[in-house]
């Protein structure tokens, strides 16, 4: 069962049920659509995010790196006006990160703590500044993406991306297996392994395990999903900018992992979609929405300290 | 017939800048022997087993294991080489089952480590190995039950069962009675006796007429010096032991 | 190649030359000369700014990341007062008071219920705060930018060589840092409260058992960790642009500088906080589209060598 708690039997597919239906409901070039697209792919990159935190123990303030580097990925490696197809520049896009962040990794994470946190929001700085003092890459006003892929597996093609409601159903499926490759990994061989490495460094050290190993693994895992979504949240808009890489993307994405509740994976979405939609109520109620957002912020963190799904499991789980 | 040494120090020194926690030890630790480390607070003996299993590196001195130098090796190696240690401070994985804590010992041998895909429930090798670990302790009943919920004592148990699932030729283990009741000593004391047919044993302890009982060898350590190691009856009858544990003993008697 | 103790030291002036080199640029010895003292001017306020953070750092554990927000309070408060009164010091004593208040009230409000409870909720906890602040100094103060003027008594500049002089007002500000280093030197290795101070972390039962009042002890260090902050954007108002954003910039220069210094260690905080200071500098000049990347390039460059940073305890 990589599903195990009660709570996450009921809310998963109560979310994915719902969200099925989003677009039928709403006319489909309607903004609604495309927002809760984002907000999908929002989720994508915040379950990443908490898988790395919550499940491994890496307190990384530059996961808007890989966000970043998923967008920018895209648009470096693809031609301006040849239509590319989208699958084959996935993997293109997930090996590069991959790579990146082992590279990274293996620099880093023989660090650990606060000095890890403090590294790792240098690092994502250094590449916002990459992107936003370069004049090969657009600088501060990023660059524009001219086409858009087509989906095509052996010749059968069946979405277009143009489409609003095709794309937000590709976000769609990208969060459902990208929530059930984490609970396979997180109940694998190798998940036992993390999880003793996270509740109990020293212990599972001592029984012989490569803990530098398994955090480098874990790391690249996270970090190519984060860059996905970023690839994503490029295509959706077309664009790709240095605020992708902004200290604030990853400070926000762990307010709505924490919110979510923290290392619970499917917490993220709960996260997400909450966060996102104080925002929007605060946003139109007064100019000083960011007043709020963060008294907010501090007051969760002091109230609900196991975010929303903990609340929900303790109402559900007996 | 004497058993064959399985690991041996040669001038093993730890120097914390003018502090000297071991200096100059060599020792022979022998197969299917249970040897054990005794010595005043502050002599040194869990130095000495930090450095046997590689968590702590020597300043000076050499270790060596069935013959091939270890002592510069990362602790993983250590334990890949079979040399299993248990903790004085209970080091056991709160959160999870006692079977689990075991499986997690075992896996490690069984390969498939990174194996991202594959349940962890799936292996039935590392699951037989994990209850098998938990019966040799006595802890079957506990299987189910997770570790931060079962008594002081059982986890003193649990942390020796974890070590045994990674199937280890040497035994380190540091104070496992502390702060246990007689009867749970007694317990241990008879697993011990079981484990030191097959295992090499090194034991440090102050619980002395457990020590007594079960040392086949007993090395003494005052102050980071060796002062003495022979058979129980050689040490006990050593006057300079006498001196050194002067104040202990009346503490025994108490 | 590079041998211990000056490993930081060697590999800036490498890159400084290989800065120089590639652009094929020769400085004038004025330039040089003026660089050097702007590098270490900017040098010695990180460190001001940085000591703040590890001294928070170091005696409770605190990571915070709202650091940075108070050295914004300080330029933002002064630029208010210098407003209002038009007297420099009367602005900056009044800053310094409120800042060192914020401290005590933040403290004693918020960062108490979080000695005890993991990094992440305190980095959250000081994100919400940085969120508040941002939008307190829009409120407040808007987002447009401001400056402070150079006060009348340190206006003027020190003649350097025949045609260049150099700003009083910047040897002020180098001064005012190293006073203040001097006095923290002093505090903390010499007085029963840097004892104390020394000792809170690591022996908090023992300090306790000691008669001192931890909390009151708490809330000293954190307060005075802050008003360094702000002090430091106070002093520095007349010589940086007051705009949105700038607690988190510094901030972040503030992570490279201890990550490189290594951690708990203050004197590799200050040789750090100097080096980065120097390269910035002269990058700026040299080659200013690397300017703003090349002291994390620095960071990684140390982390490679040696990954607990250069003088790491």
């Amino acid at each position: 069962m990589i599903f195990e708690k009660r709570t996450e039997r009921i809310i998963v597919p109560i979310f994915f049920i719902l969200a099925l239906f989003v677009p039928l409901f709403l006319d489909a070039n309607s903004f609604f659509v495309g927002k809760v697209s984002t907000i999908i792919i929002m989720s994508i990159f915040v379950m990443s995010l908490d898988f790395l935190v919550g499940r491994v123990g890496l307190i990384t303030l530059g996961h808007a790196l890989f966000y970043g580097l998923g967008g920018y990925l895209f648009v470096i490696l693809s031609p301006e006006y040849e239509v590319v197809n989208f699958w084959v520049y996935t993997f293109y896009i997930c090996i590069i990160s991959a790579l990146i962040a082992l590279v990274i990794g293996v620099v880093i994470l023989r660090t650990t703590g606060i000095y890890f946190i403090m590294i790792t929001l240098a690092i994502s700085q250094m590449a916002f500044y990459y992107f936003f003092d370069s004049l090969k890459y657009g600088g501060d006003d990023g660059l524009y993406i001219y086409m858009t892929p087509e989906t095509s597996i052996f010749g059968l093609s069946f979405l277009n991306l143009d489409d609003p409601q095709h794309f937000y159903y590709l976000a769609l499926f990208s969060l459902f297996n990208t929530l059930v490759f984490f609970k396979v990994v997180l109940r694998s061989r190798f998940g036992r392994i993390v999880e003793a490495t996270k509740q109990n460094p020293d212990r599972t050290e001592a029984l012989g395990y490569n803990i530098f190993a398994f955090r480098l693994t874990c790391y690249v895992i996270g970090s190519t999903l984060g860059a996905y979504a970023g690839f994503l949240f490029a295509l959706q808009y077309g664009f790709v900018n240095p605020s992708f890489l902004a200290w604030e993307m990853s400070g926000t994405a762990l307010v709505m992992s924490i919110l979510g509740g923290l290392g619970t994976i499917y917490g993220a979405i709960l996260g997400t979609f909450t966060y996102e939609g104080l925002q929007y109520f605060f946003e139109h109620l007064t100019e000083e929405w960011l007043l709020f957002m963060g008294s907010a912020i501090i007051l969760m963190v002091i109230l609900l300290r196991k975010g929303i799904a903990g609340y929900l499991e303790k109402l559900l789980e007996k | 017939m004497v058993n064959d040494i399985v690991l041996e120090t040669e001038a093993l020194s730890k120097y914390w800048g003018g502090i000297k926690a071991l200096n100059d030890i060599s020792l022979q630790f022998r197969d299917r022997q249970l040897h054990g480390v005794v010595g005043p607070n502050g002599a040194g003996k869990s130095t000495l087993l930090n450095m046997l299993c590689g968590t702590l590196k020597p300043t000076s001195g050499c270790i060596f294991h069935k013959g091939q130098r270890i002592d510069t090796l990362k602790p993983w190696r250590f334990v890949r080489r079979g040399i299993g240690r248990s903790f004085q401070k209970t080091n056991i994985y709160p959160e999870v089952t006692c079977l689990e804590n075991c499986a997690i010992s075992a896996q490690r041998r069984f390969g498939g480590n990174f194996n991202l895909i594959a349940s962890r429930h799936s292996n039935k090798l590392v699951r037989k190995a994990a209850e098998q670990a938990l019966a040799q302790v006595g802890l079957e009943d506990r299987t189910y039950t997770l570790g931060g919920e079962i008594s002081y004592g059982e986890q003193r148990q649990l942390e020796i069962a974890m070590v045994l699932a990674t199937s280890p030729c040497i035994l380190l283990l540091d104070e496992p009675m502390a702060g246990m009741g007689h009867e749970e000593s007694q317990r241990i004391i008879k697993l011990l006796k079981e484990l030191k047919k097959t295992y090499c044993i090194v034991l440090v302890e102050h619980d002395m007429d457990a020590i007594f009982e079960l040392s086949d060898q007993l090395t003494v350590l005052d102050n980071g010096s060796h002062l003495i190691t022979g058979t129980v009856d050689e040490v006990r009858a050593d006057p300079r032991v006498k001196e050194a544990y002067l104040g202990v003993d009346e503490e025994q008697a108490a | 190649m590079l041998f211990a103790g000056g490993q930081g030291g060697l590999l800036s002036l490498f890159i400084l030359y290989c800065g120089e080199v590639s652009l094929g640029y020769f400085m004038t010895a004025e330039l040089i000369i003026v660089q050097v003292l702007n590098g270490i001017q900017y040098g010695l306020l990180l460190f001001l700014i940085a000591s703040g953070l590890t001294l928070v750092l170091g005696v409770m554990g605190i990571l915070n990341l709202a650091h940075g927000s108070m050295y914004m309070v300080g330029a933002y408060l002064m630029w208010y007062f210098v407003t209002v009164t038009g007297s420099f010091t009367v602005s900056a004593a009044l800053s310094a008071t409120i800042a060192l208040s914020l401290g005590i009230l933040i403290e004693r409000v918020l960062i108490q219920r979080f000695y005890n409870r993991n990094h992440l909720d305190q980095v959250l906890v000081t994100i919400g705060m940085i969120l508040v602040f941002n939008s307190l100094q829009s409120i407040l103060f808007g987002n447009d930018p401001y400056g402070v003027p150079v006060p009348d008594a340190l206006d003027g500049g020190i003649p350097l060589t025949n045609n260049s002089t150099y700003a009083v007002y910047r040897i002020f500000v180098a001064v005012i840092c190293v006073g203040i280093a001097g006095l923290l030197y002093f505090v903390i290795g010499r007085t029963r409260l840097g004892m104390m101070i020394r000792a809170g972390k690591s022996n908090r039962e023992m300090v306790e058992a000691l008669g001192v009042n931890i909390k009151s002890l708490y809330t000293i260090v954190f307060a005075f960790g802050v008003m360094l902050a702000a002090i430091a954007g106070i002093i520095a108002s007349p010589i940086s642009s007051i705009v949105p954003g700038m607690g988190e910039s510094v901030l972040i220069t503030c992570f490279v500088v201890v990550v490189i210094g290594g951690m708990g260690s203050i004197k590799g905080a200050f040789i750090a906080a100097l080096l980065v200071g120097l390269i910035s500098t002269f990058f700026s000049i040299l080659m200013p589209s690397m300017a703003n990347m090349i002291i994390y390039i620095f960071m990684i460059l140390v982390l490679l060598i040696k990954p607990q940073g250069l003088f790491a305890k």
